[in-house]
């Protein structure tokens, strides 16, 4: 077995310790390929743990199996990046979406053999003539050795969520290099581009692109050098290379740069041309990537990272090592990471467990929202018990209450021998004569509030009006009569100038009439004619005979107000 | 333990705290449900109960020909009636007036009570009992506006029966001044306001003391 881990201090630091291991959340990734596999222990985003085995039956193995047996929780991926994968574009007639899924699956039974484990994804559709549909048809050998590494998951505990394709998945691995790259070393108007880009349509890796054409080269310790190709952000065409020798860099270094020499030829085929834009990203060792030629492609822009340079821009230098000259550790942590996977095979094994899963939880799913409704309906049963029960006591108290007059109604009434008419009669004189009337008294509250030493009440004339008023004093004045049940009130009040010598009643007068007016709002006030209180005037009216007696004689305005109310919401007289 | 095993385990347990919670949750609202269908019967009893007492009520105002708020009624009216709370009685007024006369300080005061006569619509037909009313009339002087007011609004709530003024005029005959505080202070009772007051006493009476 071949363990590559990261020194101990290192690893020591990113192992969760036992007493929280429990409350962490955790995954494996098997990246599966020709050559082996690597098992990715990611706890918290974190790679903790990375073991590797040539085959799944190797002696080896045993070191996975005890890892993933240490953490049966841990549920397990497998992304696979062997040579025995079949990728088909078909084009499909416009029909709708529920249809071509039916047209796809026949296609996919019809083309692949039973044995393949099988699926597809969308390329969309064509935006001009039929708008036929574009697919990539996709199989999977299910081989020996992935029967085998299948075999090895199956038989733990461990839920096993599916089988996933690295080139599919790589998708989006080139999407976000290329994007980190052209706003981190791109130029001004690239990083522009790709801002906009991005932008434009967030997370959508086909609109996301750059270039029309992309290739990306990775190294693969479990496989060889996978190259993945998308036009305008679609994947077109991946294929794999297997390098026997790789002791001489240079020469591993040439194979690279003519297999992907040889591919773009092939992109020939495939209306690559060259006003085509052409974006290569490498993922080599430091030595493969000191000796390769960047410029040998013609491409419009070519990246060559080391694995952790990758991880780097993809923020995910806590799960690769410096040193690392592979791929495979990279593209499981970042698969992991990804929000949205691209496509999900499974074997008849995974597909039946993973019903059992789905039972599994939605029965949790089901409890909890029926433990939550059934305490819903407790809770209503409970505050209608407490409403009913509040109904109840106040009912009994009516009872009780009822009960008591009904006694005493009993017992009283039987002695009662009075003419029905007679109390009837009573009862409708008491109401008569205790109707509530105009009263002076409710008047007088608010007269109070006004006087004071600077103003007086003279004298006052209160009256009740209508025609049913004995002594109609408003004819008896001469001014005009109340509406019948209202009042009448003739008011003077006598302003007193304060005794610093200046006459100053007005303002007094302004003030204590607005308060009146405020306080008495049901009542009409209509003030009588004072040539001192007209606009601009400053005539003063002292009569000196009249306050003889009063050694401390100041100026006096008199002023007559009559108050005719109350009103009725109507803004009648009452 | 295989795999399978292992699931069908898990499903089992899953299966188990689905029913667990199920049962412990719907025993709870049962409970509940049981508890507020008791507590709506106790409702509904008390509901019922208090519709038979009002049941049995109105039998008895069908078997007395009267109702009950009116009986109740009529008895405190009656109580209050023969109290004299209705009365229009003369002389207790004239001794209420004077007794507030001297408390108020009132002098010059002027009192004229009208005969009774009877009260409200004509047409209207009473029996056993008739609203009545006399006109009073009351001219006197005060100290102030303000002892005037005390007055009146103490006569009105003295006299039995009720007050319901028609008139109520005061003017002051002569401005304060030191010389009159100085005879107020001394005990003297100044003629400083004057008042006119109208109003009518409205009373009740039985048809037999008219008859």
């Amino acid at each position: 077995m071949k363990q590559f881990s990261r020194n101990k201090k290192e690893e020591k630091a990113k192992v969760p310790s036992k007493k929280n291991g429990k409350n962490v959340k955790g995954h494996f990734v098997l990246f599966v390929g020709d050559e082996g596999g690597i098992l990715c222990c990611i706890e918290s985003g974190v790679v903790t743990r990375r073991l590797y085995s040539p085959s799944p039956t190797d002696n080896a193995t045993d070191t996975l199996v005890t890892l993933l047996s240490e953490h049966p929780n841990y549920p397990v991926k497998m992304l696979v990046d062997t040579l025995d994968q079949s990728y088909v574009k078909h084009t499909l007639p416009p029909v709708t979406p529920i249809g071509v899924k039916k047209i796809v699956q026949r296609r996919l039974d019809r083309d692949f053999s039973s044995e393949d484990i099988k699926g597809f994804i969308s390329l969309g559709r064509d935006k001009s003539g039929r708008k036929d549909w574009n697919f990539m048809l996709i199989a999977l050998a299910y081989s020996e050795n992935l029967r085998n590494w299948c075999d090895l998951i199956y038989d733990l505990h461990n839920r096993f969520i599916g089988i996933y394709l690295a080139p599919v998945e790589s998708q989006t691995l080139i999407h976000y290099i290329k994007k980190h790259t052209a706003t981190t070393t791109g130029d001004a108007s690239t990083k522009k581009k790709a801002r906009l880009t991005f932008k434009k349509k967030k997370g959508d890796v086909a609109s996301a692109d750059i270039s029309e054409w992309d290739i990306l080269v990775t190294n693969n310790k479990t496989g060889g050098f996978r190259q993945v190709v998308m036009k305008d952000g679609k994947l077109i065409f991946t294929r794999m290379s297997h390098i026997l020798d790789d002791s001489n860099i240079s020469v591993l270094a040439g194979n690279i740069e003519q297999e992907t020499k040889n591919t773009i030829e092939y992109l020939r085929r495939l209306s690559y041309n060259n006003n085509s834009k052409l974006n290569i990203i490498m993922i080599v060792g430091e030595e493969i990537k000191k000796v390769l030629n960047g410029d040998a492609f013609s491409a419009n822009h070519t990246d060559i990272l080391t694995p952790y340079e990758a991880a780097k821009l993809l923020r995910l230098e806590d799960s690769v090592l410096s040193g690392d000259r592979y791929s495979d550790v990279l593209l499981s942590v970042h698969f992991h990471s990804s929000k949205k996977e691209q496509l999900r095979l499974n074997t008849n094994f995974i597909r039946k467990y993973e019903n059992l899963y789905k039972y599994i939880t939605a029965l949790k799913g089901a409890s909890i929202l029926g433990t939550l409704a059934l305490i819903g309906a407790s809770g209503y049963f409970l505050y209608s018990a407490l409403t009913y029960s509040s109904d109840a006591s106040s009912l009994k108290k009516d009872v009780s209450n009822v009960t008591a007059r009904l006694m005493r109604f009993e017992d009283d009434a039987q002695d009662f021998e009075e003419d029905p008419y007679v109390v009837d009669s009573l009862i409708k004189i008491t109401d008569i004569i205790s109707d509530a009337s105009p009263d002076f008294f409710s008047l007088l509250p608010s007269l109070a509030k006004v006087i004071d030493n600077n103003l007086t009440i003279s004298s006052l004339q209160w009256s009740i009006g209508g025609k049913d008023d004995t002594n109609n004093n408003a004819s008896r004045r001469n001014q005009p009569a109340t509406p019948n049940g209202a009042t009448n009130t003739d008011v003077l009040f006598e302003v007193i100038a304060s005794k610093n010598g200046n006459l100053d009643n007005k303002k007094i007068w302004r003030k204590k009439l607005e308060f009146l007016e405020e306080e008495l709002d049901n009542y009409t006030l209509i003030q009588g004619s004072v040539p001192e209180l007209e606009a601009g005037s400053d005539e003063v009216n002292i009569n000196f005979e009249t306050l003889k007696d009063n050694k401390d004689a100041q100026p006096i305005l008199e002023i007559p107000l009559q108050i005719i109310g109350p009103t009725t919401d109507d803004g009648d007289a009452s | 333990m295989s795999k399978s095993a292992v699931l069908k385990k898990k499903f089992k347990k899953a299966l188990i705290i689905f029913f667990i919670a199920i049962a412990v949750s719907g025993a709870c609202a049962y409970g509940a449900y049981m508890y507020s269908e008791s507590t709506l019967s106790e409702k509904q009893k008390m509901k019922s109960a208090l519709a038979q007492k009002r049941l049995k009520v109105t039998e008895l105002e069908q078997k007395f020909n009267i109702y009950e708020s009116s009986f109740n009624r009529y008895n405190e009216l009656l109580a209050d009636f023969k109290k004299g709370r209705y009365h229009l009685n003369i002389a207790e007024a004239q001794k209420i007036i004077d007794s507030l006369r001297q408390q108020y300080r009132i002098t010059n005061l002027e009192l004229k009570i009208s005969g009774n006569k009877p009260y409200g619509e004509t047409t209207q037909n009473y029996q056993g009992f008739e609203p009545q009313y006399r006109e009073v009339n009351l001219t006197f002087y005060g100290l102030s506006d303000a002892h005037i007011y005390a007055f009146v609004q103490k006569l009105s709530d003295s006299l039995s029966g009720y007050v319901r003024f028609a008139q109520f005029d005061i003017s002051r005959q002569r401005p304060m001044s030191d010389t009159l505080y100085q005879d107020v202070r001394r005990g003297s009772t100044p003629s400083i306001v004057q008042a006119e007051i109208s109003f009518l006493w409205i009373g009740i009476v039985r048809k037999a003391e008219t008859s």
